[in-house]
């Protein structure tokens, strides 16, 4: 249980920490500073507008809303320890009617203050959506339950209290619902023995889907997949929304990655599987109507990518490895429709904006391409295709970098100067041995980095004038 | 909205106080229309013990239960199989006097009839590759963090376990053996 709260506390403060790098809040109040000294609006609408952003952070809790949530989890995780530490002298009978009293009051008491302050009506709330895991932790001590599938237990809890995250008033519980059902999905599926991580003495998961699954293990995966998609996008605030679209290319990679039916242990079959699932991924945000901020970890897998492929210019020998026929035919599968995603869609890419669609659709086309190479049985292909990863990433950061200075996206800008960064220091620690080596070639770095600022500057500043002119 | 979450929290409720109910009769004789209740005692081997979701137990390994002792099919057909147990008679003196340790005798995947005069204990297969064995969820007996159980060695305890007559094992106690009795000549 305390490894379970340990998980979701790291989800929620990763939530957190993604919510706050989301546009808006802080940037508001130098914004307007701005627009005002621009002349936009008036000293005394800056001040109103101020005063009414104030007042909805406030509404919408921040800071309060999240003590509440830790003060809740920090209850939760202590009634979980009062039950582990084993009251082994109270009796069954005791117990039960002590834990139903406790489930009945917590429940009224959540539904009472549903409305009230977070920092009531949160804490209580999230007790009760922990209560029936507690409540199953109790049964399984006290009457020394053992020799089951552990996972099974969290889905009853899953299912006990979904009613509370479908109806919650906040996000919190809903995201921590959402977080317990990847972790269910995931673990299940392709944890070769679920017994040995989570209870030791036990056997795989009813869910597992190694070495081919049961039709219940399927049809239960479908079923928590489709209600992780459903969760997401109705229940989870916007900037929220979009993180869990990348579950299932997630899934399908694990899909190829596990010992099931689709199981490719050949690394240039998983290359090709890895960039067209993010591309995939890539293209589904954009169709949702994602902002820049809400794609940026589709953005970063598709960089991280190509990056960890740029790194095969070491190896001379071709690929070689098992792929099974399912996960050849899946990876081919998930390609074509990357491909079809790219040629189809009107924002086809990292960055991609109207006017820069044709740009970005050939840098995913590219990328699809040169993965490709890697299932080629050719000695030097690697090499090939490791080159073609080093150009890639330098032009896909390049362009984001332009492109978000010239569409004013400084997420696109920070994003393409971190790759950009990342690929010149790590080629550096992978070419240069020699001080008098690695000298130069710093000094030539630094000047090519010189050089794109100016150009990204001299861009910057004809954009403004142009909107000045158009102004005027 | 609120009638809705209440009608919820009532089901909630119901569901833990049903289930509660149920594991509370599982072994009592003449509860649910139940008719035989057998109590055995199993040498047991403790293993480490743990500290995961319902606090800290001791995992127990039972060799004479394992499916290679019982002569079970191998591999086995079935997802389950009953073993039949009965008394060795070897005999240990524990802190609840002298009792006689049972080993299994017979195994079969087929249900067998009931009240047949002999004590038969249900096992789930554990599929596993490489390891097929049975489960009987008795390989854990949950204590509290002071309990000096979780301390025992193999062959320092015996483990009490009930068996209803749906075949089903629970484990009541584990008990802390004095000394080996020699089997009656």
């Amino acid at each position: 249980m305390a490894w379970w709260i340990i998980v979701l506390v790291g989800a929620s403060a990763f939530a957190r920490f993604a919510r706050g790098r989301s546009p808006g809040r802080d940037d508001l109040v130098p914004t307007l500073e701005a627009a005002e000294k621009a002349g936009v609006i008036s000293a005394s609408q800056r001040e109103q507008i101020v005063a009414l952003h104030a007042r909805s952070a406030l509404h919408e809790s921040g800071g309060v809303g999240w003590l509440a949530a830790f003060a809740g989890l920090f209850v939760v995780a202590g009634v979980s320890l009062l039950v582990a530490s084993n009251w082994e002298r109270i009796g069954p009978a005791t117990r039960i009617g002590a834990f139903l009293l406790l489930l009945a009051g917590v429940g009224e008491a959540a539904l009472r203050s549903r409305d009230r302050e977070a920092a009531i009506g949160l804490p209580l709330e999230l007790l009760w959506f922990f209560l029936p895991l507690l409540g199953i932790g109790l049964y399984v001590q006290t009457f020394q339950i053992s020799g089951g599938d552990p996972l099974l237990a969290v889905l009853l809890w899953l299912a006990l209290s979904a009613p509370v995250s479908w109806t919650s008033p906040r996000p919190v519980v809903p995201t921590l619902h959402i977080v317990a059902m990847v972790a269910v999905v995931f673990t299940g599926n392709f944890l070769a023995t679920v017994g040995d991580w989570l209870a030791p003495g036990l056997s795989r998961s009813t869910l597992s889907l190694l070495d081919g699954g049961t039709f219940t293990a399927w049809t239960m995966t479908a079923a928590l997949l489709a209600a992780i998609v459903v969760e997401s996008l109705r229940l989870l605030p916007r900037p929220h929304r979009f993180h869990f679209v990348g579950v299932l290319p997630a899934w399908v990679l694990g899909l190829l990655c596990a010992a099931t039916p689709f199981h490719v242990a050949h690394p240039g079959w998983l290359a090709l599987a890895a960039i067209s699932l993010a591309t995939t991924w890539l293209v589904a945000l954009g169709a949702l109507g994602a902002g820049t901020n809400e794609s940026s970890s589709a953005s970063i897998a598709w960089l991280a990518v190509v990056w960890g492929l740029s790194f095969t210019w070491h190896t001379p020998d071709a690929f070689s490895g098992h792929a099974s026929a399912g996960g050849i035919v899946l990876t081919l599968l998930v390609t074509a429709a990357a491909a079809l995603a790219v040629l189809g869609s009107p924002s086809p890419g990292l960055g991609s904006r109207p006017g820069h669609s044709a740009r970005s659709r050939l840098l995913m086309l590219a990328a699809l391409g040169v993965e490709s190479l890697y299932i080629v049985p050719i000695d030097g292909i690697p090499w090939l295709a490791g080159v073609g990863n080093n150009a890639l990433l330098a032009v896909a950061a390049t362009g984001l970098m332009w492109q978000g200075a010239e569409a004013g996206q400084a997420a696109w800008v920070n994003l393409g100067v971190g790759a950009l960064l990342l690929l010149l220091v790590t080629r550096f620690l992978d070419v240069f041995g020699s001080l008098f080596a690695s000298g130069l070639g710093l000094i030539v770095a630094g000047l090519l980095l010189a050089g794109l600022s100016l150009a990204l500057e001299r861009t910057r500043r004809r954009l403004l004038r142009s909107s000045d002119e158009a102004a005027r | 909205m609120r009638h809705v979450l209440r009608g919820v929290l009532a089901l909630q409720v119901a569901v833990f106080a049903i289930w509660g109910r149920s594991l509370m009769a599982a072994y009592e004789p003449g509860a649910a229309g139940r008719k035989s209740v057998a109590t055995v005692w199993l040498a047991t081997e403790p293993i480490d013990p743990r500290d995961l979701l319902a606090g800290n137990y001791v995992a127990l390994r039972y060799g004479s239960l394992d499916a290679e002792h019982a002569k079970c099919p191998k591999p086995l057909e079935r997802d389950t199989a009953y073993v039949a147990i009965a008394p060795t008679g070897r005999r240990v003196v524990t802190s609840e006097g002298e009792v006689e340790l049972s080993d299994a005798v017979e195994c079969r995947t087929d249900r067998p009839p009931r009240g047949d005069g002999r004590v038969w204990i249900v096992g789930h297969r554990d599929a596993t590759p490489g390891r097929e064995r049975l489960v009987y969820g008795i390989e854990r007996m949950y204590v509290s963090e002071s309990s000096p159980l979780r301390n025992v060695r193999s062959g320092d305890v015996v483990a009490k376990v009930v068996v209803n007559d749906s075949f089903a094992p629970r484990i009541v106690g584990l008990v802390t053996t004095s000394r080996n009795t020699e089997p009656p000549r």
